[in-house]
């Protein structure tokens, strides 16, 4: 795996109804990924959230992050791309 | 025969629209990247649409297809890279003008096919023509690739470059929709239309689906779920047109036996023409699974 690193600020995804926001912020090359969440989904599929944040990131090599989410009861498949389109947008592929 | 009556369009960036998009019944979705999503959101719709394709159940007989930006644009590009899948069954290409717009993507969902081990060939590709331009190199366009299996028309656009108005009896684009049909007809492929803006008015929807019936057309495109079943309805052979090809049918069986290419059924002769147009509605019957009676059971009820 090709480690990848944030060179700014990237967010995607809207405040609607089963959506939710991205935003990723470069972090410290050993700071590991720092998360926090807002909106409904910390309450009732909190840890799913967190997994999936986690696991896409790492699955495309980037192991340090500020990640900050809110969301409107988004399914798994809206998470995971909200989080690679920020982190495309973040300059981690450029 | 592939049913394409319906072609419904769900916007690329709304998460909440996805999922059920299967179940309206529609012949085909067509995930929207460009005109309903804001240059702003082009990569979010882009990333969406992709990871939905991977999971989204969107049911076994719905064509899944993706309406990319035109591929003039470095968004175009850039959807075909990120969209081609196993799922992916075709692709719409927007603002199509010149043969070379298609054999581009062609050649992209080639490469993307191959990088991605995915079976070569399967994706289907359609060209929206919505200039004059397009329009008038139909003929050509709709020859190019074997990959393309329907041409199609976008009225509001082609409307304004036209200098036209956008009417309920459509008269600034009927010329343009009959070179359609004529360019998909002559190279055996389907001819699907543009879609009816006003998802409110239903009787509009029908009249309108009725006309390009009669013109020649295949199927149309929706955008709102409600537009799906007028269209079917409309596009649905009556049981009356099924008994008719049914008959015929036989009647065309039992001139070949006798040895005539021509057959009289009541006070109306039947031939090759009518012969083809009873097969057509026979096929479309069988692909939209609505009931065909024997021709025994047609005599049984004093069939129509």
């Amino acid at each position: 795996m090709t480690e990848r690193r944030l060179k700014r600020e990237g967010v995607a995804g809207t405040y609607e109804r089963e959506d939710c926001i991205v935003k990723l912020s470069p972090a410290e090359p050993g700071s590991g990924i720092k998360i926090e969440i807002e909106g409904k989904s910390r309450d009732v599929f909190r840890d799913e959230v967190f997994r999936l944040l986690e696991e896409t990131l790492k699955g495309m090599g980037i192991e340090d992050a500020k990640v900050w989410s809110k969301g409107a009861s988004p399914l798994n498949f809206t998470i995971i791309a909200r989080t690679k389109a920020a982190a495309i947008k973040g300059g981690a592929f450029e | 025969m592939k049913l394409r009556r319906s072609r419904l369009y769900v916007p690329g960036n709304t998460p909440k629209m996805i999922p059920p998009a299967g179940l309206y019944g529609a012949d085909v979705i067509s995930l929207d990247l460009e005109d309903a999503v804001h240059p702003e959101f082009k990569l979010d719709a882009r990333m969406l649409v992709s990871e939905a394709l991977k999971v989204v159940d969107f049911g076994p007989d719905t064509e899944v297809t993706v309406r990319i930006n035109p591929i003039s644009t470095p968004w175009g590009k850039w959807d075909i890279k990120q969209i081609v899948c196993e799922r992916l069954d075709g692709i719409y290409i927007p603002k199509v003008e010149t043969t070379e717009d298609v054999i581009l993507v062609d050649d992209m969902v080639s490469e993307m096919e191959q990088k991605k081990g995915l079976q070569l060939g399967r994706i289907k590709l359609f060209a929206t023509m919505e200039t004059a331009k397009g329009i008038l190199n139909a003929k050509e366009i709709a020859l190019c690739s074997k990959r393309l299996e329907g041409i199609t028309i976008g009225g509001e656009d082609l409307t304004a470059d036209l200098g036209g108005i956008r009417s309920p009896d459509g008269i600034a684009i009927h010329t343009s929709r009959q070179l359609i049909v004529l360019a998909a007809k002559a190279a055996g492929i389907q001819a699907i239309d543009t879609v009816y803006s006003d998802f409110q008015d239903m009787e509009g929807l029908r009249r309108e689906t009725e006309l390009i019936k009669k013109m020649g057309f295949d199927g149309k495109a929706c955008i709102h779920p409600s537009q799906v079943e007028v269209i079917h309805e409309v596009f649905n052979p009556t049981p009356e047109e099924i008994g008719y090809a049914v008959r015929v049918k036989k009647a065309m069986e039992e001139a070949k036996l006798k040895g005539s290419g021509v057959i009289a059924i009541g006070r109306k002769m039947v031939d090759r023409p009518i012969m083809l147009k009873a097969e057509r509605i026979l096929a479309l019957a069988e692909a939209a699974e609505l009931p065909i009676p024997t021709f025994e059971e047609l005599e049984e009820g004093g069939g129509k």
